[in-house]
């Protein structure tokens, strides 16, 4: 599997959790780049610049998977507009767990990777215990 | 199938790198490998799924192979967290 994984966020929120996943794993198995997208960007320029990155990391048939912030908002209505053109599949709701499951598993085909996706970002969200002792 | 109980020994416990280590050595095995605590047990080859058991320092775990390398996929376990992770402390 030759996936591409493509990061559109607020700011540079993306760069930053997949440097941190990357320095975490060691390794980053997946092709993968960061959009940022600024308050006072234009829309348009900035699909362009997406379609460009989706046009090189999608380039084999097995696709693309899009992971962005917050669903609803400017970089995430980016993100859905690239699927029109290329064989991509886009997840709101990007945190590390999610972008680290992603990356544990870059084996997957792109709807096997888009549930594991899914579940690492909603299995990251835990209400922490009280440590023991304290 | 072999059980062990391990206990993890390094200051910052089976944190993220140290989890990211241990899914790199277990992945190369090709039996069934799991993890746990508290009568939980999560798939040890899965990073969320071993960072979900909050390891610290001092913590037991319950170490579980099945299958064809099952021997050797605890040697190399038991090797890793005994040596801290290749951490200092």
């Amino acid at each position: 599997m030759t996936i591409g994984l493509l990061l559109i966020t607020h700011g540079d929120t993306g760069a930053r959790l997949l440097d941190t996943a990357r320095t975490m794993l060691g390794v980053c198995p997946i092709e993968t780049e960061a959009l940022g997208v600024s308050f006072d960007c234009d829309p348009d320029a900035v699909l362009a610049e997406a379609e460009r990155l989706a046009e090189r990391l999608g380039n084999g048939d097995d696709g693309l998977l899009v992971l962005t912030d917050m669903y609803g908002s400017t970089p995430a209505n980016i993100a859905c507009r690239i699927q029109q053109r290329h064989h991509a599949r886009v997840v709101a709701g990007l945190n590390l767990p999610m972008l680290v499951r992603v990356l544990n598993y870059p084996t997957l085909s792109l709807d096997e990777l888009t549930e594991k996706a899914v579940s690492g970002g909603r299995d990251g969200v835990v209400v922490c215990q009280k440590p023991e002792g304290a | 199938m072999q059980e062990k109980e391990i206990r993890i020994i390094n200051r910052l416990g089976l944190h993220a790198r140290a989890a990211a280590r241990l899914v790199t050595l277990t992945s190369r095995f090709e039996s069934r490998i799991e993890l746990g605590r508290n009568g939980q047990m999560v798939n040890a080859k899965s990073i969320m799924g071993v960072m979900m058991l909050a390891a610290s320092k001092g913590t037991s775990l319950k170490l579980v192979a099945e299958g064809p390398d099952e021997e050797e996929a605890v040697r190399a376990i038991e090797e890793l967290v005994n040596n801290r992770f290749d951490e200092e402390e």
